[in-house]
Parts: structure tokens; sequence; C-alpha cells
């Protein structure tokens, strides 16, 4: 009896669990723009303008596109690359370009950013502006569009990592686990991983519409389902041998 | 020896003595007089011993050549973006996306690829599963991996002779299954 | 011992899973004759005849293993009539969806049916189609998994759990319980069939998450699960099935082989109860060689995949190598056609298991995967082994329901089936070895020698087809004769 309750329960489980997996829904072209080379854009900073191909020349960059005004995703996704970023512990042969992708943000906003998330003074992390805005996230097919009615731009989160070449060897969509970072980080230092995942459709947040679990959770919920058959069968026959021994005992 | 006779050769000396070993336990078995078996737990630890023995050797000789970790120091010379379809095979060296709006096709119509220098596939499906096996003009597989959607598979190869290579589906995709074909050139 | 009514329920199973063989071979031959260009057959015709043909034969030996084991339990425990009927009954109705759905419907994504294709079908098949096979399969798993759960419901009315799993031999002392090897495996077997039945279970209810719940399914238009893990289910369930199947069968062989050659029973010691502990857990993470080539899949599992496959050989490799040899070894055996089939049954799944471990490294997998090499091992294991291990108990269990015992050797019919199936897996191998790739309804015209070795394929299975025919005739007779009035 407790094996056919057991059994139902699963059942019965079994679709809710499965709707969950509906957000895998994805778009492709996610790696659009890799392996191809970056514009020379000029990175305007509070000290001064430099050329994109200079910093890449000197190590290769993690490019991550913001702007100021957000009121939402630009904030958490930051913190979280920069917790993630000293979780990793790796080397700092390669440097965090962070670049303001709305054209009303001066290189004092951005430095006002930096300071922000106190990351001023680390030479590892380069705050700034571009007079190529569209030039380089067009390269970079990076994906925003503004919103008259929120008064902001609703983008996805991304990563994009450039090596000394200055080619995109690898994009992240969404916000990244310190695994996918390392990931990141090991393919622009020259690394390779056989394969990625594309991004997902619904990677396209809206300030207002960010989902932190999304993107992480999934291959845990995955790994969950393929444990369930191991476990359910534990459970039924564990069940089973306990009415059965009941049962023995009545008999005697 | 090509890799493929080798495995074929492997293959039937291995059955040989597996299958001699019934035949001989057929045959003591018929024996009308016989010891029966002696020392079996002996026996048993040997075989035991023998077998995880050979297959540590196996693991660790066979591991390190599995194709995640061949290529993964270099730099490929070209990468070739590939999406899968029923059926047939896109095939750019720009990325492009599954509705081929920024589908660019190769100078010539054909992939041409360098011999002797390594280059990579990234391999995508825009509906089902595919596979992607590169055949080489003697119709001998040379290397695979299999075309997922939602997912990109990198292969990385290195061809060291000319020619043109043909592009197979192994992996069952409806009934244009064995019409599926691709091809590419290595000059 | 079993009563007049489960050998009659036995009995109809066996008829069953016979007709179902010999229906799924033929298709079988015609598809081979077909690759052969004897008999060209439309592509889509192919596929419906290759996934009913899949469908049919993992089922019918799964439930041929499954049976065989429990009217042997009956020596031991207490066994029902009730719950093989209820099993068969639904399996009928289970078939005859599937059946329906590919040849009225034209259903022919595979017996694997690998997630999205059921869903994009290309016009090849109507969406009601797809879910009329995936219900099929559904019913087939929910009857199939409250039939294992009623078999260890019986083995735990005697045994308690750690008995059953013979976990008492493990020390060296005498135990006051035996566990004898047939319900040691059969138990362990069980708890795998379970695992996969509760599988197949959660992957076509997230089928059905896509594609409605009705029979009738709507049209899908996007696909919304993960491929990868879909892919994953599919094999945790596809493999495991095939392999539990064949350690039923082993549990026949244990049972049956010294008392047909008159020897003295096998015990369970601490190293077959170990040995087969063990096999269980092996071979639930043995399928992730099935997904060597998607490189997407994490690395620690593809490993954990060539390791599993190693170690799951070596337990029941071990364990029954040595018994069977123990068994045998120099002592006047008396040799019948059962004891014979299950002799060459163990040599065809030894053949088939390096076949299988050749495969399952992954370096040669790049040059080996899905193209015939698959085909040729698990033919050879279930062929020229599962098929064997089953056909002997149905020959012995035959005459078993007279309690007569026929001691001929039949040996000519044997002898077919031997040239006949291991010439039919050779060409498998040979067009496997030479990359040739499996599925496909015809060979493009380079691959000149696929041709020659599907045509020399389809006369070998032919051969033994004619061995299995006059096999199977004497046994069907005698299972019709069980439902004549009894004399007592």
């Amino acid at each position: 009896m407790f094996s056919r309750i057991l059994a139902a329960a699963i059942l019965i489980l079994i679709p809710s669990l499965s709707t969950l997996g509906n957000e895998a829904e994805s778009v492709m072209g996610g790696e659009s723009g890799i392996y191809q080379r970056l514009p020379d854009a000029t990175i305007h900073t509070t000290e001064g303008a430099v050329a994109l191909s200079t910093l890449y020349d000197q190590s290769p960059l993690i490019l991550a596109p913001v702007f100021t005004r957000c009121a939402g995703i630009c904030s958490p996704f930051l913190a979280t690359l920069k917790g993630n970023l000293s979780k990793l512990n790796a080397p700092a042969d390669f440097r965090v370009l962070v670049f303001s992708f709305d054209p009303e943000d001066t290189p004092e906003d951005m430095r006002e950013m930096a300071q922000h998330y106190e990351l001023e003074n680390d030479s590892q992390w380069i705050f700034g502006t571009t007079d190529q805005i569209e030039a380089l996230t067009d390269a970079l097919r990076f994906q925003s569009k503004w919103n008259e009615a929120t008064r902001q731009f609703d983008h996805e989160a991304l990563l994009a990592g450039v090596n000394a070449q200055g080619y995109i060897v690898l994009k992240l969509i969404g916000m990244q686990s310190s695994t996918d970072l390392g990931r990141l980080v090991s393919e622009i230092r020259g690394g390779f991983q056989v394969a990625f995942p594309l991004p997902k459709s619904d990677t396209l947040f809206t300030c207002f519409r960010w989902d932190p679990v999304t993107g992480k959770a999934r291959p845990s919920l995955g790994l969950l389902i393929m444990a369930i058959p191991t476990i359910g069968a534990g459970l039924m026959v564990t069940g089973i041998s306990a009415a059965a021994r009941r049962r023995r005992k009545r008999a005697e | 020896m090509s890799p493929h006779t080798f495995i074929l050769t492997l293959f039937l000396i291995l059955a040989a003595i597996g299958a001699a070993f019934f035949i001989h336990l057929y045959r003591v078995s018929c024996s009308t007089e016989g010891p029966g078996l002696k020392k079996v737990g002996a026996k048993r630890l040997f075989t035991l011993v023998l077998l995880l023995a050979v297959f540590l050797i196996l693991l660790s000789v066979t591991l390190p050549k599995s194709p995640y970790y061949r290529f993964t120091d270099v730099v490929p010379e070209k990468t070739v973006h590939v999406t899968a379809m029923q059926y047939t095979y896109m095939m750019s060296y720009d990325a492009f996306k599954p509705d081929m709006s920024d589908y660019k096709p190769p100078e010539g119509g054909v992939i041409t690829l360098p011999a002797g220098k390594p280059v990579e596939f990234r391999v995508t499906s825009a509906d089902v599963n595919h596979g992607f096996a590169i055949y080489n003009d003697k119709f001998e597989l040379v290397t695979q991996t299999q075309a997922m959607p939602h997912y990109v598979n990198r292969l990385r190869w290195q061809f060291d002779k000319p020619g043109t290579y043909t592009l197979l589906c192994l992996e069952f995709c409806s009934s244009g299954h064995p019409a599926m074909r691709g091809m590419f050139t290595v000059k | 011992m079993p009563t007049l009514a489960f050998k009659r329920i036995t009995s109809l199973w066996i008829i069953v899973v016979l007709v179902l063989f010999l229906s799924a071979i033929s298709m079988g031959i015609l598809m081979r004759f077909a690759q052969g260009s004897v008999s060209p057959m439309d592509p889509a015709k192919f596929y419906v005849l290759m996934t009913t043909h899949g469908v049919t034969m993992i089922g019918a030996w799964a439930a041929a293993s499954i049976l065989a084991c429990n009217y042997l339990m009956a020596r031991y425990v207490k066994v029902s009539t009730g719950l093989n009927l209820f099993a068969l009954i639904g399996t009928g109705v289970g078939v005859a969806l599937l059946w329906t759905s590919t040849f009225s419907g034209n259903f022919h994504a595979g017996w694997t049916f690998l997630y999205p294709l059921p869903f994009k079908a290309g016009g090849g098949w109507q969406a009601a189609a797809a879910n009329q096979f995936l219900w099929g399969l559904m019913l087939l798993s929910i009857v199939w998994l409250i039939w294992c759960l009623g078999m260890v419901w019986q083995i735990l009315q005697k045994y308690s759990l750690p008995q059953a799993f013979a976990w008492q031999h493990l020390s060296k002392k005498e135990p006051a319980v035996e566990t004898p090897p047939l319900i040691l495996i059969t138990m362990v077997s069980l708890v795998g069939m379970i695992v996969c039945f509760i599988t197949a279970i959660i992957l076509l209810a997230m089928f059905f998450s896509e594609s409605g719940w009705g029979l009738s399914g709507k049209p899908v238009l996007e696909a919304k699960l993960d491929p990868l893990l879909m892919k994953n289910l599919t094999f945790f369930f596809g493999h495991t099935v095939a392999n539990e199947a064949l350690y039923l069968g082993l549990a026949v062989v244990y049972e049956l082989l010294p008392e047909l050659g008159g020897r003295p029973k096998l015990h369970t010691s601490w190293y077959v109860s170990l040995g087969w502990n063990c096999a269980v857990l092996f071979i639930l993470t043995a399928f992730f060689h099935h997904l060597y080539m998607d490189f997407v899949q994490p690395q620690g599992f593809q490993i954990v995949g060539q390791v599993a496959s190693y170690l799951a050989s070596v337990p029941s490799v071990v364990v029954t190598l040595i018994s069977l040899a123990a068994v045998l070894y120099g002592r006047g055996f008396r040799w019948s056609l059962p004891s014979l089939m299950f002799l060459v049954g163990a040599a065809g799944w030894i053949i088939g298991g390096i076949g299988a471990l050749i495969d399952a490294t992954i370096s040669n997998n790049i040059i080996l995967h899905n193209t015939l090499w698959v085909p040729a091992h698990f033919h050879t294991y279930n062929l020229m082994g599962n098929v064997l291990f089953a056909l002997g108990f149905f020959c012995w269990v035959a005459d078993d329901f007279r309690g007569t015992v026929d001691p001929r050797k039949h040996g000519l019919k044997l002898v077919l089936m031997i040239i006949g199936g291991f010439g039919f897996v050779l060409m498998f191998y040979l067009g496997g070895a030479y990359s040739v790739p499996r599925r496909f309804a015809f060979y493009p015209a380079e691959l000149t020698h696929a041709q020659l070795f599907a045509t020399m394929g389809a006369w070998f299975a032919l051969v033994y087809s004619l061995g299995l025919l006059l096999v199977v005739l004497n046994v069907l007779k005698k299972c019709f004769l069980v439902f004549l009035p009894q004399r007592s």
C-alpha cells in the first residue's frame, strides 16, 4: 500500500517538475560573433582615452556592457561578477572592462560606479565609456532595447571573453555562477572547453524580471530528476519490505 | 594498420579466446571421469586481479586519448560553424542564426580547410539530434561529434591528407536520415 | 510448486513472447534485405519496421526474463497467477497501442524516440501517432513497474530485505537462512528494473508535459525541454532495461544449469553475493557511455561511463564464469538442448560484452559510435545471449509443465542457430569496424561493402530462423497442450 501511495505521489510530482524545465527554451545565435575580431574602439576613462587594441594586446579581457542608471540587473550583475572573481582566485593576468552602452553616461559616471563597488583603485578593473557604442555592441551581438515606459534599457546580462589577439572566444549570457566564470577565464587565457550551452530566450532580462535562479537551477534540477528513479526505487522497496515484515509478524 | 582494422582484429582475437574457453568447458564437461575444478578460490582471485589490472592499464592508456582532451592547447587555424537540420548541414566561417537570416555561405560555396593545421567545428542543431561524422575519401570514419539542439559541441581535428571529406548523420533523425549529407575540402 | 493456473498463464506468456519474437525477427530480416538492395524499401516504411522491431524485441525479452524468474521463484516463494495475468493483459493493450501507432499511424522515431524527434516528424506522422506510441510505452512501464513490485513483494514475504540481497552471506560464517542465487539475482535485477520503469515514467511524463496528456496529442510548435537531460533519461531507461533483462536471464542459468546436467545446486557464497550487489550499482551508471559523443555532457560523467562500463563486467563475469566452470568441469555433465542453449548463451553474452567494452572505450567510440558496431554487440548478447537463456528456459519449462524431461540435444537445430546467429552478428561487426552507419534505410553508393554485409547478414538470419522455428514449433505445441483438460 505504501508503495502505491509513493508511486502516486511521484506521478503527481513529475508534471510539476517538468514544467520547471520549460524555461530551457533557447534561441540560437548566442555564439554569434564567436572568433570575430573586435573593432578597435576608443575607451574613455577619467584618466584619458585608450584604444581597445592596446588593452587586449596587454592582456585578455572580459567585457561587460552596463549603464549607470540601471535600476535592476546591472547592479547585482556587477556585484556577482566581483564576488565570483575573487572566489575564483585566478591569477590577475586578465582584466575586466566594464563599459557603458548608454550614450548619456560619462567617464565620470563610470568612475562613480567603480567607486560604488570599491573597484576604482583595482588595476584589474577598467570602467569607461566609448564613442563607438554601436560598433562595439554590434560586434558583441549584444541585445538591448530602450523602454520608454520604464525609462530603462531592457537588456541581457552579457560577459564576453576576448583573447589577447582581440577575438571574442566565449560569451556568457545571464547571471553567472563562478563555474561559468571559470570557463570564461580559462578560455580567454587559451584554455579549451569542449562544449557549451546556447543562451536561453528568456535571458533577455528586463530589469524588473530578473530571476537569479534562472540558468543556474537547470542543471541541478536535471540531476535531481535523474536521481528520482533510484531514490524512488529505494523507497518503494523499503516500503514493501516494511509492509511484508508487518504481515509476516501478524502471521506468526 | 588502420584503427578500424585494429579494432576488428582485437575483437576477433578476444572473441576467439572467449569461444575457445567455452568449447574447452564443453569438452571437459563431457569426459566421464575427471577431478572437477580444483582451487576454485585461487582461480577466482587470479581472474579478478588479472581483469582489474587489464582494465586499469586500458583506462590509463585510453582515457587521455578521449576527444575532450585532444588539441586543447592549440589555437585553431579556422573555425567552422555548423547547424545540422533535417536533412542537411549549414556551414559557415561565421556564426549564424537558425532562421538563416544572417547566414553567409562560404566563398565558392564549399568550406575549405587547411591541411596539417588544427581546425574547429562548432556543431549544433536547429531541430532534432543529429550526428556530425566526418568520412575521408575512402569512406572511413575519421572523427565525429553529435549535433544537439540548445548546445554547441566543439570538435577539434587536424586533417593531414588533402582531399574531399563527406559528412554523414550518425543519429537517427527520421526518414531522410540516410540521405543527410554534407562535405568540405581540405587543401 | 507452480499450480496448473500458474502453468497456464506462463504458457500463455510464452506463446505471446514467441509470436512477437517471430514477427519482429521477420521485420529484421526484411530490413537487412532492404539495406542490401535485394528488396529496397521506402525509408519511412523501413523506419516503421525498425521502430516496431526495436520496441518489440526489447519488450518481449525483458518480459520473458521476468516471467522465467517468476516461474522458478515458485520453488522458494509464493507466486501469483493474477499478477502475471494482469501484466499480460496490460502488455497486450500496450503492444496494441505501439503497433497501431507505428503500422497505422506511421510513427517511426525509433524505439529510443530521442527528444524532440517524436514532435518533429516533418510530416512523417501525426501528433496523435506520437502520443499513442508514448502512451503505449507509458502503459507498459506502469504495468511492468507493478509487475516487478509485485515480485519483490512475493520475495519479501519469505526473505527479509537484507536476506533478499544475500547480505548474510557476506560474512564467512554459515548463515541461518540461505538465499538461493536465483532469489539474489532476481532481487537485484528487479530493483534495477524498477529504477528503469520509474525513469521511463518520468521521461514519458516530461514528453506529455510538452505534447499534452491526451491520447490524441496536440501539434507541438516549440521545443521546450532540455535535450541533454532527455537523452540521459532515455538511455538510463533503455540501456538499463536491456542489461537487467540479461541479468534475469543469468538467474535462470544459475538455477537450472546444474540441475539439468545432474549436478548439485549452486549455492550463494560471499563472492556471489558481493559480485551481484556490486553489479547492480555499476550498471546504473554505465549508461553514460551512450553520450560520449555529446561533448556537452559533463566530463566527469564521461569518465564514470567508461570506468563503470568496465567495472560492471567484473563481478558478473568473474562470478558467473567461475561458477559455470565449477559446475561443468570434468564431471560427466548430461547435456540436453536447454543446457546447451545456456552454454552457448553464456558464450554469446561474453563475446557481446567484449564488443561492448571495446565500444565503451571513449577513444574507440569516436569511430564506432552509432555505426553497425552498436547493433553488432547488442545483437550478440541479446540474440545469442538473452534469447538463448529464455529459449532454453522455454524448452525446459514446456516439458516441466507435464513433469517430463527431454534428454535429447537437438544438435542440428542448435548448430543452425549458432552458425546463423554468429554469422549474422559478424556481418554487423564487419560493417561497424568499417564505418557503416547504423539505422540507414539504404547505403550511400560509396559504401559498397555495406550492401554485401547486409545481404549476407539477412541470409545468416534466415539460417538462424530455420533452427529457431524448429525449436519454437516444438515448444508452442507443448505450451498449447497445457490448456487441454489435465489428467490428475
